[in-house]
């Protein structure tokens, strides 16, 4: 069977292509990673000039600058991709032609998916040249650079399912992006907050019964991080360039935690949640436009 | 060819649709008029599986189509009042796109939508960007978009809103040749004027339920006998008088120096029959007419409470200089 591209998909690559829009968000990014690496590389051969050593924590420094900044720029320009993607097509009245076409609803859901996908996977691969100059002195290996890329790509997934469920169940664009942002930042600061607020709590009543037997902690909440994208990318982040123990120090915050099956497998059951969530916005997406199926009323 | 019957729609408190029925026979060219709100948005949409009824079943081609959508997507051609655009897009591609959603690709899509295009007269835009194009464009756009996959029913909901008299005359011209070359067509409209130049047969909708269907001839002639005969008397206007009061048919009468306006309720036989009365008693008869009706008058009547509704759509003919 010939391999057939997904219309939506192709029809948004094309016009996302001619819009100029892509260029200037790829020029705009590789230009601050490659002005600040070279500041870097300036500042690295400066010092090498005067002490005759190599500091090589600076590549790693690097990596990690590199590695943050594209994962922050995930979470900033995926929603900004995909939650107009379904409430676009309602406000430009292209929905019901879609959806009265041989396309089914998936066809249509995964299509602006993939499409915003694409976007952001070209974004990030045009930086990996700018990333690869820490091979100059070593320290990151092309592993390292894949499962990178493979984390990112699962954090595009995430928080693009998120931004086409709010797209599909939200009328307007305006809506639909805004609330995307809002659950963002619950599930990046608002999950931290929370875990602190249980640790605080817990702590105000360790003062008061000064009871020296009970230590304060934020419990169970802590497992909440796991569906902090960001707090996870910390994790995988610091188990790349370091002992991983940097995230056992962050979580020392919020109370004492022994190690035990999910701190050790942190990253994976994250990205097992991660996935999982996706697919279940997917799901709810697909049922949202559904003629056959949605609500009326469930749509602001 | 369609069959709905018993079709219902509720949003929350509000009957869209209440046991509404529809029959529309292979090749017809069918006009489906109602005011604002009356429903007929509902009905098309659930025709063309965007919108789920209540209850009520919907037979096209002996098929259930409101548990069938792929019979739908298949056959029918939907064109809403106002098709939206995509930025970046030469009309080419905006058919080709669509050709591809309705899995048609490669030469066979391309033969498809040049011949389309060539029949909606838009062959020499191919090249230009669809939001450059004029509105009247768009609409011939979305309809030669509609007829991509060749459908059997043609749906249209106001299709000539919001256009120039010269694009609603082209519009018409290309909806009359579908029809001669067999497609069946559902077009809705508030404008009854608009329908009577080209549909076949006509349908009335308020208040979610079907309040008149028939024949554009048969409807004229039913609105033509409600209204009032307008009779001429050259001389005899007191044998006359005694005629027409004696007749049981006539239920009042006006008199105006040499013109009698007469309600009587009867079809052409009756007509003839007064006439034949009026002359053979000695009235001299120089004129005898049935003040032709309008459509409009009958929509009026029937949709009776909702004039403010009509009188817009008026305003909006003689705006668009209909």
């Amino acid at each position: 069977m010939r391999w057939k591209w997904n219309p939506v998909f192709k029809m948004e690559k094309m016009t996302s292509s001619r819009s100029g829009k892509m260029s200037v968000i790829v020029f705009g990014m590789n230009l601050i990673l490659t002005v600040t690496a070279l500041i870097m590389l300036y500042t690295i051969a400066h010092e090498t000039g005067y002490t005759g050593e190599i500091p090589y924590q600076s590549f790693i420094q690097l990596y990690r600058m590199i590695a943050f900044f594209e994962f922050t720029l995930i979470l900033l320009i995926v929603p900004a991709l995909t939650s107009g993607a379904v409430s676009g097509e309602r406000e430009r009245q292209t929905l019901d032609l879609l959806l009265s076409t041989k396309m089914n609803c998936w066809d249509i859901i995964v299509g602006k998916l993939g499409a915003s996908f694409r976007t952001v996977l070209i974004v990030i691969m045009s930086g990996f040249p700018v990333l690869s100059l820490v091979f100059i002195y070593g320290g990151i290996s092309e592993f390292d650079i894949v499962f990178l890329f493979a984390y990112y790509v699962i954090t595009a997934l995430f928080t693009g399912s998120l931004g086409i469920m709010l797209s599909a169940l939200f009328k307007k664009t305006a809506t639909s992006t805004a609330v995307s942002y809002i659950i963002l930042l619950l599930l990046t600061a608002g999950t931290i907050a929370a875990s602190y607020l249980i640790y605080r709590i817990s702590y105000t009543r360790f003062v008061e019964t000064g009871n020296p037997s009970f230590y304060p902690t934020a419990g169970k909440s802590i497992y909440l991080l796991l569906i902090n994208p960001a707090c996870s990318f910390y994790y995988f982040l610091s188990g790349q360039i370091g002992s991983g123990r940097e995230f056992y120090e962050f979580l020392s915050r919020a109370g004492v935690y022994g190690e035990n099956f999910i701190l050790e497998n942190w990253v994976m059951i994250s990205i097992g949640i991660q996935f999982a969530l996706s697919v279940i916005f997917i799901c709810v997406a697909v049922r949202a436009i559904d003629p056959m199926k949605k609500r009326q009323s469930f749509l602001l | 060819m369609l069959d709905v019957k018993g079709l219902t729609k509720r949003y929350k408190n509000f009957t869209a649709l209440d046991q509404f029925n529809l029959h529309v026979d292979r090749g017809e060219l069918f006009g489906f008029v109602g005011p604002n709100g009356a429903g007929k948005t509902t009905t098309l949409k659930i025709l063309t599986g965007l919108l789920k009824a209540d209850s009520g079943t919907v037979i096209l081609d002996g098929r259930n189509i409101l548990k069938d959508r792929a019979y739908i997507r298949e056959n029918v051609g939907y064109m809403p009042d106002f098709s939206g655009v995509y930025d970046n897009m030469k009309v080419f591609e905006y058919m080709e796109f669509y050709a591809a959603a309705y899995r048609i690709e490669g030469p066979e899509a391309r033969e498809r939508y040049y011949e389309l295009l060539e029949m909606v007269g838009l062959s020499r835009k191919a090249d230009s960007f669809v939001d450059e194009l004029s509105r009247g464009m768009k609409q011939r756009l979305s309809l030669a978009r509609a007829l991509i996959h060749d459908p059997r029913l043609l749906i249209l909901d106001e299709p000539a809103s919001g256009l120039d008299p010269q694009s609603r005359y082209h519009l018409k011209e290309v909806l009359k040749y579908l029809n001669r070359d067999g497609k069946t067509i559902i077009i809705s409209s508030h404008i009854l004027a608009e329908l009577s130049e080209m549909c076949t047969d006509i349908g009335i909708i308020d208040n979610g339920r079907m309040i008149l269907r028939g024949s554009l001839i048969d409807i004229l002639d039913q609105v033509n006998q409600n209204n009032p005969l307008e009779i001429t008397v050259y001389d005899g206007m007191e044998q006359a008088a005694k005629i027409l009061k004696e007749h049981p048919r006539v239920q009042t009468v006006t008199f105006d120096y040499h013109k009698i306006m007469v309600n009587f309720s009867g079809n052409h036989e009756d007509e003839a029959e007064l006439l034949k009365k009026l002359t053979m008693g000695d009235v001299k008869v120089y004129e005898f007419i049935r003040k032709p009706g309008s459509l409009e008058n009958l929509f009026m009547k029937i949709t009776e409470g909702k004039k403010e509704k009509v009188v817009v759509s008026n305003e909006m003919e003689m705006e668009s200089g209909l």
